[in-house]
């Protein structure tokens, strides 16, 4: 059993607050979607959560099994069990994904590295999320497709076997087809693994695929409105607008306005 | 694969008859050795190039029609060595280029001769030393295509002033020139790059990009997020700057060997 807990966070960059008293905890097997209007912070959450020294912690924690991790590197925080799948991962020129992807798994396993069993399962999970063989030799993302990229992100988490995965925006350049297997692998991964879950998207169709046990609306950096699946259903209908005003920010509106759905 | 071998003033080849050279070599300090290469025929050269303190001038010649693929791998200590590219109508010259531990001054010139010529170079250097490298590339007739990519790694004393000047006269229609220009600044001198393109016809495509600096926070973040480390994550990326655009196996070998050797 795992807990991440982000207690209190405030976060700033160039001086600009993106998280305000920031409060959520996740446990193994839970999955938490935070949905929210654009430039509100929910990337930088995902960020801040993985130790990206871009952003400063101004006041709050983040706890990992208790363990304060708010001062860790971005690298002891993937030790520990914490993955990101990134809205946009980068290109890296000259660098093969077999390449990285051998590092990255050695890293991770140090003198227990075996290679074989390594090629076994890497070429199992290509399989899995139908993807070309080829991409291997390939540079790591260059002259990948949006889907492409997405996929890699979910192989290298196959590979990485995080206990707490922080997916953002993996849906986000996806076609139908390559949604649905991210969507199907992501929900298998979870089940298998009993792994947390935090996942921020702007779309209902990826949550038809991996269901949250937890929906949250997130607001100028901080949550507005947490609820269950409902809450996807009254975005979808009524926007973010009305949560944007600040008489019916608080959560019981949201209820209140459910309950008159219902 | 064809190989030339120059240290100091001794040259050795194991050739074929797609290629012959000459050497005229100098009789004093003063005077420039000359290695003369013709390629005749499509085919790939290997030339291992170690000399101090010679001035060395290497003419590459190639016929009308053909397809070449030049791997250099250079070694100079307070050297100096020039390049002189003619490429014809129709023919192709790619330039690869990789060094080490350079103390030197360097030029390289391309004359772009007949419709068709392109020129493609790649520089791959770990500079330790104070280093001057000159291009010049001269579109000399249109619808010619020059690529000139150089990614440079500076360590310990290491110092580059880089120039790159591409000449499209008035005339050359349809030539495409581009440079991409970078270096790896890990050393506490301060480097430099000069790009310049000289352009007097309007219908051509002409581009270039020039960066000093250190690898991203950006790229570093995604591969420490894997549980790579810092240092090892800096590996990576160096070994990635160095070894982009870098097909050949050899090539590619020799390039891995030093990255580890200067960066462990």
């Amino acid at each position: 059993m795992h807990t991440l807990e982000i207690k209190d966070l405030t976060v700033t960059v160039e001086g600009k607050e993106i998280l305000s008293s920031f409060t959520l905890t996740i446990k193994s097997g839970e999955i938490h979607a935070i949905m929210g209007p654009n430039g509100t912070g929910k990337s930088t959450l995902t960020k801040v959560i993985m130790g990206d020294p871009t952003y400063r912690v101004e006041k709050g924690t983040i706890l990992f099994d208790g363990e304060d991790i708010t001062k860790l590197s971005v690298d002891e925080r993937a030790h520990l069990g914490l993955f990101l799948g990134m809205q946009s991962p980068i290109a890296i020129e000259g660098v093969s994904n077999a390449d990285f992807l051998r590092t990255v798994v050695s890293s991770k396993e140090g003198k227990n590295f075996k290679l074989f069993p390594f090629i076994k399962e890497l070429d199992q999970v290509i399989d899995q999320l139908e993807m070309d063989h080829d991409m291997i030799d390939r540079d790591v993302n260059q002259g990948f497709s949006g889907g492409e990229r997405k996929k890699n992100e979910i192989l290298q988490m196959y590979l990485l076997k995080p206990s707490m995965v922080l997916l953002d925006e993996i849906d986000s350049g996806l076609d139908v087809d390559s949604l649905r297997i991210v969507g199907e692998n992501v929900t298998a991964y979870q089940k298998e693994s009993q792994c947390g879950i935090l996942l921020i998207t702007h779309y209902r169709r990826l949550l038809e695929y991996i269901h949250p046990t937890h929906v949250h609306i997130m607001i100028d950096g901080k949550i507005v409105a947490s609820g269950d699946f409902k809450l996807v259903d009254y975005v979808e209908k009524n926007g973010y607008e009305k949560m944007e005003k600040k008489e019916v920010i608080s959560g019981t509106c949201i209820v209140k306005e459910l309950a008159r759905h219902e | 694969m064809n190989r030339i071998t120059v240290v100091d003033e001794n040259v050795e080849s194991n050739i074929s008859s797609k290629l012959s050279f000459q050497v005229v070599p100098s009789h004093n300090e003063f005077e420039i050795a000359r290695l003369e290469i013709q390629i005749k025929k499509s085919c790939s050269l290997e030339l291992f190039f170690t000399s101090s303190s010679k001035r060395w001038k290497i003419v590459i010649e190639v016929a009308e029609g053909v397809d070449s693929k030049i791997y250099c791998y250079q070694n100079l200590l307070n050297g100096k060595v020039q390049y002189r590219f003619q490429i014809p109508q129709k023919s192709t010259v790619e330039f690869y280029k990789f060094q080490g531990i350079a103390s030197s001054k360097e030029m390289v010139e391309a004359h772009l001769l007949g419709e068709g010529a392109t020129f493609h170079s790649f520089l791959k250097d770990i500079s330790k030393e104070k280093e001057t490298l000159d291009y010049y590339i001269y579109h000399d007739a249109p619808k010619t295509v020059s690529n000139i990519r150089n990614n440079i790694v500076t360590v310990e004393e290491g110092k580059v002033t880089l120039q790159v000047s591409t000449f499209i006269p008035k005339g050359m229609v349809g030539s495409i020139a581009s440079q991409n220009n970078r270096i790896l600044n890990f050393s506490d001198k301060k480097s430099e790059i000069r790009p310049n393109l000289y352009v007097e016809e309007y219908d051509v495509s002409a581009n270039h990009s020039a960066l000093i600096g250190r690898f991203s926070e950006e790229e570093l973040f995604y591969l420490m997020s894997r549980g790579i480390s810092e240092k090892e994550a800096s590996r990576l990326l160096l070994k990635g700057f160095l070894l982009s655009d870098i097909t050949n196996k050899k090539m590619r070998k020799k390039i891995e060997l030093s990255t580890k050797k200067e960066w462990r």
